[in-house]
């Protein structure tokens, strides 16, 4: 390891037990530091030991070791205290009339959407996050960055185009960052889903910077190996897999399934039923069985609506060889 | 005689119905924060229960609970983190005690020659000087901010709006301070013999 190397590391690790002690770490935050751990020894080592340290650090206090440390200053010096904190208090008063200086805050709110509900929520800046079923995210606006962790669930993102603020999106061992464009993101314990409606957006490992991407992610093969980072087109869908760890980069025939779904619709064109029911009770709190295993197999083309999916199944029924049968708890398909 | 008896029953059970009640809000409001924290502090997903129960139980018992979540300013959970990293810390020790037989045969020896102890206090006081040495060299921000979190309990945002930077700033300090608690440990003990 370079002196280089050593010291990204110690700050990474210095990063990382500073959000964990801020009470408000996030599960993408969680599922990052794990994934670090199992992947580089030298980060877990540095990592645990610098936590047995803070342990040490609190039985110093608990022997009262660091009363000298938090102690006022010493009795004849008192006067030159007072001296100084005048001085001091002079300055704070010249510094807060000074009109251009305006407190910089941050600024963590959390968003959830239940089954079946979907919102929208705009920004300060004019962005605009639309939360699909049972999704969960934080979003941090501050002046040097805007930030979402996408805990669970699926969003979509309208971006206002701002050169000195990045809009990134963490999502644990995977993060995108914009600068203006819109682009879906579907995130499931083992898979994150990137698509890109407008612009360019870059997908990347979360300590790594973006400001030099040479990689297309178009131009790579199926089920490679994710780089660390790349590129990521309009029209472009990636597919990452938490556990292999491989990205799968397709051109979709059409990119409304990653975008219409805010307006309730969805669009299948030709799908087997299995999926389009695996879809559907994404948003349906009574789930949704497939009796028949015929029934799988079954062709669906069409435009359904998932805010009002008792009526979508009615249409099915008409539509297609199938019989939907709704029970107190769940709602069965079977063979007609 | 027997009517003060009673009375102090009554008093002692009343106030381990408040310790209690005091103990259950306290994880009804930052138990999902403790459980977090431990999964981010690697502690398999298997143990973390065991742990948040272990702290339950020494919580009932701490003498000085009231005490010291009157003293921190700020919000209690930095008191539960710190609790709940010494007693992952704790624990790793004394399994990894109990995992080698010949070093538990010796600690046993150590004890009860009462020699050998003692060079472990000393070897102890030693790193907790080193420890307090790179506290007190620190940048005074740096210094100011780790130690407002680490003991006043202090979030952030509270430590911020004290030193009267952004909370970006001192979050910078505190990555900073740990940081270099981390070097020092580093220079104490040379890389590759750890596991």
């Amino acid at each position: 390891m370079t002196l280089m190397e050593e010291k990204i590391l110690q700050e990474d690790v210095g990063y990382a037990l500073m959000r964990l002690y801020s009470g408000e770490l996030s599960e993408g935050e969680v599922a990052m530091i794990q994934q670090r751990s199992k992947a580089e020894p030298e980060f877990r080592h540095a990592y645990l030991g610098a936590l047995e340290e803070i342990a040490l650090v609190s039985s110093l206090e608990e022997k009262g070791q660091l009363s000298t440390i938090l102690a006022p200053p010493k009795k004849n010096f008192r006067w030159l205290a007072v001296a100084a904190s005048m001085m001091l208090a002079l300055a704070t008063t010249w510094f807060f009339m000074q009109p251009a200086e305006v407190q910089e805050y941050t600024d963590i709110k959390r968003y959830v959407s239940g089954v079946g509900e979907q919102r929208t929520i705009t920004l300060e800046d004019g962005s605009q996050v639309s939360l699909n079923t049972a999704t969960q995210l934080l979003i941090e606006m501050s002046d040097n960055q805007r930030r979402v962790i996408l805990e669970r669930g699926e969003a979509f993102f309208d971006v206002s185009e701002d050169p000195v603020r990045p809009f990134v999106v963490e999502l644990g061992q995977k993060q995108v960052t914009v600068l203006g464009t819109s682009f879906n993101i579907f995130k499931t314990p083992d898979a994150y889903q990137v698509a890109v409606v407008e612009g360019l957006v870059a997908l990347h490992d979360p300590m790594e910077p973006v400001d030099d991407v040479a990689v297309d992610l178009s131009n790579l093969k199926q089920g490679i190996a994710a780089p660390r980072k790349g590129l990521l087109r309009a029209g472009w869908l990636a597919s990452y897999s938490t556990d292999s760890k491989h990205l799968d980069v397709v051109q979709p025939e059409s990119m409304t399934r990653y975008s219409d779904w805010r307006k309730g619709w969805i669009q299948f064109d030709k799908e087997p039923m299995s999926d389009v029911v695996k879809e559907l009770n994404r948003y349906a709190a009574k789930k949704i069985l497939i009796e028949d295993k015929a029934v799988m197999d079954v062709n669906v083309t069409a435009l359904v609506s998932v805010t009002e999916l008792s009526a979508t199944l009615n249409g099915l029924e008409q539509l297609l060889p199938i019989k939907v049968t709704h029970h107190f708890d769940r709602v069965v398909i079977s063979e007609k | 005689m027997k009517h003060t008896h009673k009375k102090v029953v009554d008093i002692s059970s009343a106030r381990r119905c408040e310790r209690n009640e005091l103990v259950q809000r306290l994880f009804d409001k930052h138990g999902a924060g403790v459980r977090t924290f431990l999964r981010g502090r690697l502690v398999p997903d298997a143990d973390v229960e065991d742990i948040v129960q272990d702290m339950f139980a020494r919580l009932l018992t701490l003498d000085n609970l009231e005490q010291k979540m009157d003293a921190s300013s700020g919000s209690n959970i930095a008191l539960l983190l710190t609790m709940a990293n010494n007693m992952v810390v704790d624990r790793a020790r004394k399994l990894s005690v109990r995992q080698n037989y010949q070093q538990a045969a010796q600690l046993e020896q150590e004890e009860h020659s009462g020699g050998a102890g003692l060079e472990k206090i000393i070897a102890d006081q030693r790193e907790l000087e080193q420890v307090r040495r790179v506290i007190l060299a620190m940048k005074p921000s740096w210094q100011k901010a780790f130690l407002l979190s680490r003991f006043r309990n202090l979030g952030y945002r509270e430590i911020a709006r004290q030193m009267n930077v952004t909370v970006k700033q001192v979050e910078h300090y505190i990555a900073q301070a740990m940081n270099s608690l981390r070097s020092a440990k580093r220079r104490n003990y040379p890389k590759g013999k750890q596991s």
